[in-house]
């Protein structure tokens, strides 16, 4: 389902991680590694972090002392950097002489169009999540907005999945309360990138759905496994989820 | 202000704040048939040294549009509501031997009829699902729902029915399929007609024409 719609998916991958000793002297030496690997995308540095960055290739890269993380402004630049991405992680890890993940997640959040009206949305998040509006009439007369989350597991990772209604009003305080957006930009004055971006998803209610994979204590070696299954699992469960707000019938479940 | 825009509810006398500020609201109200109108205010502003902030914000009130209902929107509790009808339908079975049978076979037809109700506001993007629903419907009336105690006339009704929960659209050819399906089964999808022989008003039965 995400794949089906890659310009409204906004992905972050988090890797968090002990710092292990001298890693200030050690991490200034893995960005050097990096940047030369990455062709000179050396964005900015602070005292204890790395950015790094395409922005025409809608893809940024930190390496700090105790965690990394990749975002992305849509999920083809993802799909297509996915191996890449694992290389730089881990050059940095290598270099840092990590062995072992404390935790590493998958977000992906998606602004889902689904030709409804907000309050149509709401209505079928009821219907098939909730309960029939009807059965809480004893709560309030009248319910106006909903949203969920779960938590489980599925094909073996654990996940949280969130869905929430929002008006267009909602989805654009939501898109532009994405961390990081500014640094998507070729040129902050006359850079497209994020209009283009917020041009396809502008002017209609959404839904909103923010899935979340995550591994804790992950060995280092596991993590391009990781990187790659997240995907294919985010993309399972958004659509599945979304089938089943739409009533639509699904195929298996895992 | 244009005059011939009745969807223009309402708007507010332009107010001048203290430091050249001006706030125009405009509230657009969606037409029934979501005509396209475009309004537009013209504000002269006198000559100041001081900045002057203009503010024209326009809100559409959508909910005359809303209530058309979205196709998607339509779909999605099409397929939901068929579902409770093909439970309802396969429960049948377990009732098919009583006497009082056609008690059971009541909450399908009543479903059904709900459902017609709901869509038929939508007819234009559910026609084919009424279609196939008033046949189904019909196979209810007029004794016909003593078939529905043979379970492969169930079967056939619940294969149907599982066709309008599962597409996001009903074609035509669709609910062609479902009719002939239904006639093969031995059911009567077709509207039962009562024949009245009470002449209309003002009509004359022939025989007292000829007396």
């Amino acid at each position: 389902m995400l794949t089906e719609r890659p310009n409204s998916v906004i992905t972050l991958l988090n890797a968090t991680y002990e710092p292990q000793i001298g890693y200030a002297r050690k991490l200034s030496e893995v960005a050097e590694s990096v940047n030369r690997w990455f062709k000179n995308r050396h964005w900015f540095s602070t005292e204890n972090s790395y950015t790094f960055r395409d922005p025409d290739g809608h893809f940024l890269f930190t390496a700090r002392w105790n965690h990394l993380f990749f975002q992305t402004l849509g999920l083809k630049p993802w799909i297509d950097r996915v191996e890449e991405a694992g290389e730089m992680a881990d050059k940095v890890l290598t270099g840092l002489n990590v062995k072992q993940l404390k935790s590493v997640s998958f977000r992906a959040q998606a602004f889902v169009d689904l030709e409804m009206a907000h309050s149509e949305i709401v209505d079928r998040l009821y219907a098939t999540y909730l309960a029939d509006r009807g059965e809480l009439s004893h709560i309030a007369s009248d319910f106006t907005d909903a949203a969920i989350a779960l938590y489980g597991v599925r094909s073996g990772h654990k996940f949280r999945l969130s869905l929430t209604p929002q008006t267009p009003e909602q989805v654009k305080t939501s898109f532009f309360a994405v961390q990081n957006l500014e640094h998507f930009l070729v040129d902050k004055f006359v850079g497209n990138e994020i209009r283009d971006f917020w041009n396809g998803i502008a002017g209609k209610a959404a839904l909103n759905v923010e899935i979340e994979i995550s591994e804790d204590d992950l060995g280092t070696e596991w993590l391009k496994k990781f990187m790659q299954e997240s995907i294919s699992v985010a993309n399972e469960l958004a659509g599945v989820a979304v089938k089943h707000l739409l009533a639509l019938p699904v195929s298996s479940s895992k | 202000m244009a005059t011939n825009l009745p969807q223009l509810v309402s708007t507010s006398t332009p107010t001048t704040g203290d430091c050249g500020t001006v706030t125009i609201e405009l509230i657009q109200e969606l037409s029934a048939d979501l005509t396209a109108e475009t309004t537009e205010r013209t504000v002269v502003l006198p000559p100041s040294p001081y900045a002057t902030q203009v503010t024209a914000r326009a809100t559409v009130v959508s909910h005359a549009a809303i209530g058309l209902r979205s196709a998607a929107y339509v779909g999605a509790v099409r397929r939901t509501r068929i579902r409770k009808i093909i439970q309802l339908t396969g429960d049948l079975g377990s009732n098919a031997a009583r006497s009082d049978f056609h008690s059971y076979t009541f909450p399908v037809f009543d479903e059904i009829r709900s459902l017609l109700q709901f869509l038929g506001d939508r007819e234009d993007l559910e026609g084919n699902t009424c279609a196939i629903l008033r046949h189904i419907r019909n196979t209810l009336m007029d004794g016909g729902w003593n078939r529905y105690r043979d379970p492969g006339v169930r079967e056939v009704a619940v294969a149907i029915l599982q066709k309008l929960a599962s597409v996001e659209t009903v074609e035509p050819e669709d609910a062609a399929l479902a009719f002939r399906e239904m006639h093969a089964a031995g059911m009567s999808p077709s509207l039962p007609v009562t024949l009245d022989d009470a002449p209309e008003e003002g009509e004359q039965r022939e025989e007292e024409i000829s007396s």
